[in-house]
C-alpha cells in the first residue's frame, strides 16, 4: 500500500520537477532576453521601453517560487545538518520525518497564503503593462503547491524507510 | 494595583496604539507633518490613542503601505498619488502636469468641496478613510546633470528617469527627453554614472534621497504637484470610541493647515541645502513658462477617458 | 517577545530544517503567538523582494559564471593567472583576492560578486587542489569587498536612510577595502603553507606567455567591458549582469562554439535553481525583519546594551559587537533599515563623523554576510562548491578572524577613511 503510493507519487513529482526546470529555462532566458533588449534600445536606438523592467521583476518572482519548488526536490536549499548527523541511524531517519512534516505544515499555509495574496491582488493593476498583479503574485501558490507534492513524496518514502529499520 | 491607570485617567476610553508608516525623512515637511499628527491626537485624547510611527519607508514602501492598510497590519500609512495607480483611477487627476496654477492653488482645492470629496471618494472606491493631504512643498521640476536647460528643446538627448509607467514616459518625451524606466533605489547610482542624465521630481524627495548630490541644474518649470495622502483602515477607525474618532478627524485637520503653512516654506530651505550642494537653479521667463505648459498640456489626452471631464472643470474653477 | 522569533528560527535551523524556511516558520510562530498581526503580512512581506529589482544582478551574474565556465573562458583565464602567480605558494587563491578587490569596483552586492568569483574561480581552484571549504571560506570572504569598495547598493541604502553623502562614503570605502583585500591575502597566504596547497610548475617561456595571453584575451574584455559599462553609464549595475552574460554568450556560443545550445538552455535552468535558492533566503529574511522592526526590537536590544556605560572606547566596541552578533542573524539591507536609525545617534553624540560611522557600519554589515549561521555569502558559496554550511562556517573563521582586525583598524583610525573624502572634497 504504502510502496504502491510512493511509486505513484514519486511518478507525479518526477514529472512535475521535469516540466518546472523546462519552464524555469523559459523565465531566466526570458529574463535575460528582456534586459538586454532593453539596454540594446537605449544605446542604438536611443529609446527606451516601459515594459521589460516591470516584466523581468515579475518573472524572477516566478524563478524565485518555482525555483525554489525544484531546489526542494533535489534537497538544494542550504540547512545545518551538524547536529542530526550526531544521532543514531533511526533517530536520524526519524528527524528527518520530523523536518519534511515541520516544512510541509509550513508549506501547506505558505500556499493558503500565497492564495491569498494572489486573490486579494486581482483588482490591483501593474504600471507598465497593466497586468493584474495577481499573476506574478500567483507565482507563491504554484511554487508551494509544487513543494507540498514533492515534500509529501519524500514523507511517504521516509515512513516506508522507518517502516523497514 | 496592576496597570489600567492610563484607560481610567481618560475616563471609559480604551487605550489604543496606531501604527503608522511613511516613507520620509527625519526633518522634511512630510516627516514632521506626522509628528505634529500624533502629537495633537495623543494631546486631544490625553493619551488613550498613541501613535507608533515608523518613517524612511522602514516598514513599507507607498503602495505596499497601502496593501498593509488594506489587509489590515496598519492602521495608517501614507501614499503619493501618483502611486495609487495599481489600486485606482480616483487620484489619476493630480498627475495632470499644470493642472494646478501653484501649490497655494492646490491647498485652496484640496481645503475645500472637492478635498471633502476626495475624502468621500476614497471611502467609497477603497475602503479607507482618507484623513489629511500632505504637500512636499514644491512641484516637481525638471532637474539634471548635464547643462543648464531653458526651455523643453534643451532637453533633446539627454536621457531621464521615469517609474516604468507609461504616462510619465510619454510625459517625459513628449518634453524632449528620453524616457529611461530605473528603480528608485537604483536612481543614484544611475544619475551619478550617467545611465541616466535627469528626472522630474520634488525637491522633498531629491534631498530625502540625496540625489542633490549628482544633480547639477534645476530649472523650476513646477507642473505635476504629486501629493501625499494620509489613509487609515476602516475598522481600526470604527473601532475607536466616537470621541477618540472625533479627535483623530480634528488632529488630521490641524495636521494638514500645519502642512500647507510650513511645508512651501520649507521648500526653501531644501532649496538652499540644495544651493549649498552646488546645484544651480534657473527660473524660466514667462515666455519659457508658456513653452513648458503648453508641451506637457498636450498629454492630458492619455489621461482623460479615465477622468471624469467636469472634475478637471471643477479643479480649475476652484482655483480661480 | 523576542524569544519567540528567536528560538522557533534556531530550533528549526538546528534540526536540519533548510535556512529560508526555518526564517519563516520563526515568523509564523511569532505572528501566531503575540497575535496583533495578520498573517497576510507574511506573505506580503516575503513577496516583495521577489520582485527586486537591484536584486536581479544575482541571476544575471550566476547565469554569467555558468556561460564562462560551460564554454571554457574561464579555464583560459586561470591559466593565464596560473602562468604568473603559480610559483608562489597559493597563488589561485591570491589571484582570487586580487580579482575581488577588482570585482568590487564593478559591482554593488556582495552576493553577486561572491556568485560570480564562485561560479569562476571555484571550480578552477578545486582542480588544482584547494578544499571546497577553503574555497568557499576564502570567497565567501572575498565578497565582503564588494559593499566596502565601491559602487554598493548597502552605502546607497544607508545614505538615502540616514541621509549620509553617498558620494563620500564611496570615497570613504576604498581605503578600508584594500585593508581588507591585503588581510585577506596574508591570511589565504598562511592557510597555504599551513595545508601546503599546490604551486604550479608551468616553466616560464615567452612563447607560452603569448599562448596563454592569447588563450584569454577574450576573457580580459569582460571586465573591461563591465568597468567601462558601469562606470561610463552606458548600464546600471543589475544591467551590467545582463551584458556580462551576453558577453560569455556570444563568446562561448559563436567565437569559441564551444556552448551547445544544450549547454545553454541547461545554463538558464542552473542559474535560476542557484538564484531561487539564494533569493528564497533574502525573502524569507523580509518577513523576519519586518516584523522585528514592527515591534521594536532592534532598538531595544540596542538601548539595554548602550546603557551600560559612558566610556566611548566601550561603547564603540558595544556598537561593532551588536552589529557582528546581529549581522550573524539579519540580512544587511535590513540592519540598515534597523539599526541605522539606533546607532547613528549613539556614535554622533560620541562625536564621530557620520561618513566614518557610515563605514564602519557598512563594514560590519559586510562582514555579517560571511558569517554564520545566516551569511549570505556562505549561502552562495555552499551550494556552488557542494560542501556543507558547517564545514564552510568552520573554514571562513580565520577570515573573519581577520576582518574583524580590518574592522576595527577603521573604526579607530578615522583617519584611513576620512583621508581620501577630504582630498577629493
Ligand atoms: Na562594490
Ligand atoms: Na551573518
Amino acid at each position: 500500500m504504502l510502496a504502491k503510493l510512493d511509486h505513484i507519487l514519486g511518478k507525479c513529482s518526477d514529472l512535475i520537477n521535469v516540466v518546472s526546470k523546462y519552464v524555469l529555462g523559459i523565465i531566466v532566458a526570458t529574463m535575460f532576453a528582456s534586459i538586454i533588449l532593453q539596454v540594446a534600445l537605449r544605446y542604438l536606438f536611443n529609446t527606451g521601453l516601459s515594459w521589460p523592467e516591470e516584466l523581468t521583476t515579475f518573472l524572477m518572482a516566478w524563478m524565485t517560487f518555482l525555483g525554489s519548488a525544484i531546489a526542494v526536490k533535489q534537497m538544494e536549499h542550504i540547512s545545518i545538518n551538524m547536529f542530526v548527523e550526531r544521532l543514531p541511524q533511526r533517530g536520524q531517519l526519524l528527524m528527518r520525518l520530523i523536518t519534511k512534516i515541520t516544512m510541509l505544515l509550513f508549506v501547506i499555509l505558505l500556499v493558503y497564503l500565497g492564495y491569498n495574496l494572489a486573490v486579494n491582488s486581482v483588482n490591483y493593476f501593474s504600471n507598465a503593462l497593466r497586468l493584474s498583479l495577481f499573476w506574478p503574485r500567483l507565482s507563491i501558490l504554484v511554487g508551494g503547491s509544487i513543494m507540498v507534492l514533492h515534500l509529501v513524496h519524500f514523507i511517504v518514502r521516509d515512513l516506508r524507510e522507518v517502516r523497514r529499520t | 494595583d496592576d496597570g489600567g491607570q492610563a484607560g481610567e485617567e481618560a475616563g471609559t476610553e480604551q487605550a489604543v496604539e496606531l501604527v503608522l508608516s511613511h516613507t520620509a525623512a527625519p526633518g522634511t515637511p512630510i516627516y514632521l507633518t506626522y509628528e505634529k499628527f500624533k502629537e495633537e491626537l495623543e494631546e486631544r485624547t490625553e493619551g488613550s490613542v498613541t501613535v507608533r510611527i515608523h518613517h524612511s519607508a522602514t516598514l513599507a514602501g507607498d503602495t505596499q503601505g497601502i496593501e498593509m492598510l488594506q489587509n489590515g497590519t496598519l492602521d495608517i500609512a501614507s501614499a503619493a498619488t501618483n502611486n495609487m495607480a495599481p489600486f485606482t483611477d480616483l487620484f489619476l487627476v493630480f498627475d495632470l502636469p499644470y493642472i494646478f496654477e501653484d501649490v497655494y492653488a492646490t491647498h485652496k482645492v484640496l481645503n475645500g468641496d472637492i478635498g471633502q470629496e476626495f475624502k468621500e471618494k476614497a471611502e467609497e472606491e477603497l475602503g479607507l478613510k482618507l484623513l489629511f493631504f500632505l504637500d512636499p512643498g514644491t512641484q516637481r521640476d525638471v532637474m539634471n546633470s548635464k547643462r543648464e536647460v531653458r526651455v523643453p528643446e534643451d532637453l533633446r538627448g539627454l536621457r531621464f528617469r521615469t517609474a516604468e509607467s507609461p504616462i510619465e514616459m510619454a510625459y517625459v518625451e513628449a518634453l524632449g527627453a528620453v524616457a529611461t524606466p530605473i528603480t528608485w533605489v537604483e536612481v543614484y547610482s544611475a544619475l551619478e554614472q550617467g545611465v541616466v542624465d535627469g528626472l522630474v521630481q520634488q525637491f522633498h524627495w531629491v534631498v530625502t534621497a540625496n540625489l542633490h548630490e549628482v544633480i547639477r541644474y534645476v530649472t523650476e518649470t513646477g507642473g505635476i504637484h504629486a501629493m501625499h495622502m494620509a489613509f487609515m483602515n476602516k475598522d481600526s477607525f470604527d473601532k475607536l470610541s466616537e470621541a477618540q474618532q472625533q479627535a483623530v478627524l480634528e488632529a488630521a485637520q490641524v495636521a494638514q493647515d500645519y502642512n500647507f503653512e510650513i511645508a512651501p516654506k520649507m521648500a526653501d530651505e531644501m532649496k538652499q541645502q540644495m544651493i549649498d550642494e552646488g546645484v544651480q537653479f534657473y527660473t524660466p521667463t514667462e515666455e519659457e513658462l508658456a513653452q513648458w505648459r503648453e508641451i506637457s498640456v498636450s498629454i492630458w489626452d492619455l489621461f482623460t477617458d479615465r477622468i471624469p471631464e467636469d472634475l478637471i472643470e471643477r479643479i480649475q474653477e476652484a482655483q480661480r | 517577545m523576542i524569544w519567540w522569533l528567536l528560538i522557533p528560527f534556531l530550533v528549526a535551523l538546528f534540526i536540519g530544517i533548510p535556512i529560508s524556511f526555518s526564517l519563516g516558520i520563526g515568523v509564523i510562530i511569532f505572528i501566531f503567538v503575540t497575535g496583533t498581526l495578520p498573517f497576510d503580512v507574511f506573505a506580503q512581506t516575503l513577496y516583495n523582494p521577489t520582485e527586486s529589482f537591484p536584486l536581479m544582478a544575482i541571476p544575471f551574474f550566476i547565469l554569467a559564471g555558468e556561460l564562462m565556465n560551460r564554454s571554457g573562458i574561464t579555464d583560459r583565464l586561470i591559466n593565464f593567472a596560473k602562468f604568473f602567480m603559480g610559483r608562489v605558494r597559493g597563488g589561485l587563491a591570491q589571484v582570487t583576492v586580487v580579482s575581488g578587490a577588482g570585482f568590487a569596483g564593478l559591482s554593488g552586492s556582495a552576493v553577486a560578486e561572491t556568485a560570480a568569483l564562485g561560479k569562476t574561480l571555484g571550480p578552477a581552484m578545486e582542480k588544482q587542489g584547494y578544499g571546497k571549504d577553503f574555497i568557499a571560506a576564502l570567497i565567501a570572504s572575498v565578497g565582503v569587498m564588494a559593499p566596502v569598495i565601491p559602487p554598493s547598493v548597502i552605502m546607497i541604502l544607508y545614505g538615502a536612510q540616514m541621509n549620509v553623502s553617498i558620494g563620500a562614503m564611496f570615497m570613504a570605502g576604498i581605503v578600508p577595502g584594500l585593508i581588507i583585500a591585503c588581510l585577506l591575502m596574508l591570511v589565504a597566504y598562511l592557510m597555504a603553507i599551513k595545508n601546503r596547497y599546490p604551486t604550479s610548475s608551468v616553466p616560464f617561456s615567452w612563447k607560452g606567455l603569448l599562448d596563454v595571453t592569447v588563450a584569454a584575451s577574450l576573457a580580459f574584455v569582460m571586465p573591461i567591458i563591465i568597468v567601462v559599462g558601469i562606470r561610463g553609464g552606458v548600464f546600471t549595475p543589475t544591467e551590467g549582469g545582463a551584458v556580462a552574460a551576453a558577453y560569455a554568450f556570444l563568446v562561448g556560443g559563436l567565437i569559441y562554439r564551444s556552448l551547445t545550445l544544450n549547454d545553454i538552455f541547461e545554463s538558464f535552468v542552473r542559474s535560476g535553481i542557484t538564484s531561487a535558492v539564494i533569493l528564497l533566503v533574502v525573502a524569507m529574511s523580509a518577513p523576519f525583519g519586518w516584523v522585528m522592526t514592527y515591534f521594536a526590537i532592534p532598538q531595544a536590544v540596542a538601548d539595554a546594551l548602550l546603557g551600560l556605560t559612558d566610556n566611548h572606547v566601550i561603547i564603540l566596541l558595544l556598537i561593532i559587537f551588536i552589529l557582528i552578533f546581529v549581522g550573524m542573524f539579519l540580512e544587511g539591507a535590513a540592519i540598515v533599515m534597523l539599526l541605522g536609525p539606533v546607532l547613528a545617534p549613539v556614535a554622533a553624540g560620541m562625536g564621530m563623523e557620520p561618513v566614518h560611522f557610515a563605514i564602519v557600519m557598512v563594514v560590519a554589515i559586510a562582514i555579517g554576510m560571511a558569517t554564520p549561521p545566516v551569511g549570505v555569502n556562505l549561502f552562495v558559496m555552499v551550494p556552488i562548491m557542494g560542501t556543507t554550511m558547517e564545514k564552510a562556517s568552520k573554514a571562513v573563521l580565520p577570515f573573519i578572524l581577520s576582518l574583524f582586525v580590518a574592522l576595527l583598524i577603521i573604526a579607530f583610525f578615522p583617519e584611513i577613511v576620512l583621508w581620501l573624502p577630504q582630498l577629493f572634497r
